[in-house]
């Protein structure tokens, strides 16, 4: 069994208000698992829960075939060997770097110590600033003392909260990086929190959508954006839009064309549907029949982003930056749905 | 266990709690005591006598300080003149000299043989009986002189607020035409309203409190009436009476100051503001306040300090003997412990309450905190009562079986001298300390959690280095605070033990004011350190301020 972490219907709730609620997941060892979300959708409650910060009310958490949480049980974050890096970092303000890192290994032996401390600055480059205070470090500097301290002692289970929330926007997609790179190195389970889906591609193996205090789908990425299981996930993650259609004899009729129907829904007949169509799924084509009119188009750099509409259907739709467009223009569009992605109304 | 684990210190909290509310608690009970005779002769004769005064010197206290404070604050804040930044922390000196010392060092200055009337003699080459001279010794001295020591109160929360404030709003004032005294009126008095109203109940509280002043002057009030009944009658029933009356009254000061301190927050709307650009005085208007300010400060601190720094110097050699050195030891060392124990007391229950987080430890906390709002003689005679039922049974226990007589176990020693105390001053300790835990993220104690440490261990690896200044303030002023505290030892010190402060009254009292001067300054001087700690608090935001700019 090398289930590192396992979560059975779990139940959290505070004065009668749930926060969190029938939540599965399980995470295998030395993968990385993300949960994203809007804000207060119960994903930090979810961090705290697993660090034993917060009692569970059903259901009950295992780290490593340990059960450390139940109803009525909740063994106390000290004694659980999960880490967590925070999204203020909190490192200790009145101890240097060095020291925060050996905050969490003080039972080692002198030598242990040193030796681990060395590592772990090694492993996030910070060695010629092992004496500073963490107020002399940059806000990408903290974060990566945060991991190493966090790491330091060996956890079971690492935690990031939000974890690159603090860093400035054209730092966050190294540092994400990194980030993994690291975790992978060390092969640590862990689970990292954050709104920022790309944050969650980047770096995770699988992803946790969660919505009103509950895991939507638990998938790994690619699947999470091309085969959503609800309209939710389909909604929050990536961009797209939903085609009205109507699902008759194995077959989807939409305003944009007629596309082949999912074994799925094929049983019943006549329903109403909603399709899926992401940007990526709409071709630009010069010499396709299906023609649409750009109502609005946002310069990406290496691409156009299009607003088209399309028989009174509005699609997005991505083209290399070369093909400048001007708005009202019609351009030939092609429709590739690999995966059709429908839900019943 | 990590649900026990924060039980055991709210289970502690609550002891705590519970013990230190015994006073209040047993005040509160008295009020509905059948009545005694006595009880029914102080109705009669004197309790009117005590409420009147009481208002008298409660209106006066409240113009008093405003007038003093308000105004001083309001130009310190938003306009720049000679000397202000030094008047911007000399206002708070008075706060060093407690009531009672201020009122013997100027009953010394103006009777009869003081410097003032020889000096008047002298220059007209009047005799006694030709001239009139004011008499101090009476409800308008005890105002004046309360008033004196008691505005930096209300200066202190006043110029908070005005600190706070939108400088739009002056400036929208001004660009209206509006002058220096016009704004005044206008702006400063009713933006600052709320902290203007809070400093005057605390000073009204204190007022309530006080008891060397009142007791010297001979003005009756409910202070000194509990003295009278409690040691004059012997009545612990009827004392304990006067005691509720004089704790319901101080409440309602007491939540009016909450009260304040609310609507203070909320309309205190002006975030993300950038820093006032003080307006220069014009010359008349900057001598007017300079004068304002000079003449607080000079009546306040520099006149009575210099007054006892010349009389200790006349009378030290005579004065500093082996029984002065016994009553500094005395006084040091009720300060030391007691300030060490509330230090304790209140990180217990204050970590206990960041720790389970509940309303419960929130209460407990306000219960608490309840014992400083309390005056000396309510606390003393709410300990007293219970504490002494409580020697009598011990003591009988003890002749019964043991048949040793340990008289008054804890009646009798410093035990129930330190216990007031701290019921008195916890609350000062709990109030520092919270507000600099709170600065301290929550993430910072999860962090060490996770990282394998106990919540004890975090308290003393994380917060105490953190927050090493605010225990050593609150350390500080609790000393202090014992150092001047006079009514609660008056009545529990045990026989022949002697502080400064009941050393400065007694001499006082019997008219040897320049003998208990020496006493007197060295409270004085202890009671300079934390006016020095919240100066610098001061000036801290005042230069953060100006960073803005």
């Amino acid at each position: 069994m090398n289930k590192r972490l396992e979560i059975k219907d779990l139940l959290l709730s505070y004065k009668e208000e749930i926060i969190l609620n029938d939540i599965n997941l399980e995470l295998d060892e030395g993968h990385i698992g993300a949960l994203v979300g809007p804000s207060g959708c119960g994903k930090t409650s979810l961090l705290k829960v697993i660090a034993g910060f917060e009692h569970v009310d059903n259901g009950f958490i295992s780290i490593h075939g340990t059960q450390v949480s139940y109803p009525g049980y909740t063994l106390p974050p000290e004694k659980r060997h999960v880490g967590m890096v925070f999204q203020d970092y909190a490192l200790f303000p009145n101890m240097s770097v060095r020291s925060n890192i050996c905050f969490g290994i003080e039972d080692l032996t002198q030598e242990q110590k040193d030796f681990r401390a060395d590592q772990m600055l090694d492993l996030i480059g910070l060695r010629d600033v092992q004496h500073a205070y963490p107020y002399e470090l940059s806000g990408g500097e903290q974060q990566r003392v945060a991991l190493a301290r966090a790491m330091a002692p060996e956890p079971e289970i690492l935690l990031l909260d939000e974890p690159f929330s603090s860093v400035d926007a054209e730092l966050r997609e190294s540092l994400a990086l990194d980030v993994r790179s690291i975790l992978k190195e060390l092969n640590v389970t862990s689970i990292l929190v954050t709104h920022d889906q790309n944050e969650a591609f980047m770096v995770a193996d699988d992803i946790g959508v969660m919505n009103n205090g509950y895991i939507e789908q638990w998938a790994n990425a690619y699947n999470i954006y091309h085969k959503p299981e609800t309209r939710f996930v389909a909604d929050f993650v990536g961009l797209g839009v939903f085609v009205k259609g109507i699902s008759e004899g194995g077959n989807i009729k939409t305003p944009v064309g007629i596309f082949k129907s999912p074994e799925s829904i094929k049983a019943g007949s006549c329903k109403e549907v909603e399709l899926l169509i992401r940007p990526d799924d709409v071709i630009h084509n010069d010499f396709s029949k299906l023609s649409a009119i750009v109502e609005e188009k946002h310069f990406r750099g290496a691409e156009f982003l299009y607003k088209l509409k399309c028989h009174g259907v509005p699609l997005l739709c991505y083209a290399p930056s070369h093909h400048d467009h001007k708005i009202g223009e019609p351009i030939g569009i092609d429709i590739d749905l690999e995966h059709l992605v429908i839900f019943q109304n | 266990m990590a649900i026990r684990q924060t039980q055991k210190w709210s289970l502690v909290s609550i002891f705590i709690a519970m013990l230190f509310a015994i006073p209040v608690i047993t005040i509160f009970v008295h009020l509905f005591y059948p009545q005694t005779d006595i009880w029914q002769h102080l109705t009669n004769t004197v309790l009117g006598t005590y409420v009147s005064n009481s208002i008298i010197l409660v209106i006066g206290v409240s113009i008093g300080t405003f007038l003093l404070g308000v105004p001083s604050a309001w130009f310190c804040t938003m306009y720049n003149f000679p000397g202000r930044k030094i008047f911007a922390w000399a206002l708070l000196l008075p706060l060093a000299i407690p009531a009672y010392i201020i009122a013997y060092t100027y009953s010394g200055l103006m009777d009869y043989s003081g410097p003032v009337q020889s000096n008047l003699r002298q220059w007209f080459e009047w005799n006694v009986g030709d001239y009139w001279f004011p008499s101090i010794h009476n409800i308008y001295g005890a105002i004046i002189f309360l008033s004196l020591v008691l505005y930096p109160y209300v200066y202190l929360l006043s110029r908070a607020a005005f600190l706070e404030q939108s400088p739009s709003l002056i400036e929208a004032s001004r660009s209206l035409g509006a002058n220096a005294f016009k704004n005044f009126f206008r702006v400063g008095i009713t933006m600052g309203r709320p902290a203007i109203i809070g400093g005057i109940a605390l000073a009204v509280m204190e007022t309530l409190a006080d008891y060397g002043t009142v007791q010297y002057f001979g003005v009756s009030t409910f202070t000194t009436g509990i003295f009278r009944t409690w040691f004059g009658f012997g009545d612990s029933n009827a004392a304990a009476h006067l005691a509720a009356m004089l704790m319901v009254t101080v409440f309602v000061f007491f939540i009016l100051e909450r009260w304040s301190r609310k609507k203070a927050r909320y309309t205190d709307k002006a975030r993300g503001r950038r820093g006032l650009l003080r307006e220069k005085l014009g010359k008349k208007t900057s001598f007017l306040v300079f004068c304002l300010c000079f003449f607080t400060v000079f009546f306040g601190f520099i006149l009575p300090a210099g007054q006892l720094l010349y009389w200790s110097f006349l009378t030290a050699g005579s004065m500093v003997d082996k029984d002065f050195f016994v009553i500094t030891a005395n006084t040091l060392l009720l300060a030391g412990i007691t300030s060490v124990i509330t230090l304790l007391l209140a990180l217990i229950m204050v970590y206990g309450k960041r720790l389970s987080q509940s309303f419960l430890s929130e209460i407990v906390l306000r219960i608490v905190s309840i014992g400083y709002v309390l005056p000396g003689t309510v606390i003393a005679i709410g300990i007293l009562i219970p504490f002494a039922w409580l020697d009598n049974h011990l003591n009988q226990i003890m002749v019964t079986s043991f048949d040793s007589n340990v008289g008054l176990l804890l009646s009798g020693s410093i035990f129930i001298l330190i216990f007031s105390y701290c019921a008195r001053f916890l609350a000062v300790s709990i109030y520092t300390i919270d507000a600099s835990i709170e600065k301290i993220s929550m993430n910072i104690d999860n962090a060490a959690r996770s990282l394998g440490r106990s919540s004890a261990s975090v308290l003393m690896k994380i917060h105490a280095p953190l927050m090493r200044s605010s225990l050593l303030t609150a350390l500080l002023v609790v000393f202090v605070e014992v150092m001047k505290e006079l009514p609660a030892t008056l009545i529990l010190r045990p026989f022949n033990f002697n502080t400064l402060a009941v050393r400065a009254y007694e001499l006082a009292s019997d008219e040897r004011l320049a003998d208990s001067s020496t006493a007197a300054i060295m409270i004085v001087v202890a009671g300079i350190i934390p006016v020095i700690i919240l100066s610098q608090n001061i000036s801290k935001r005042f230069d953060q301020n100006e960073q803005k700019t």
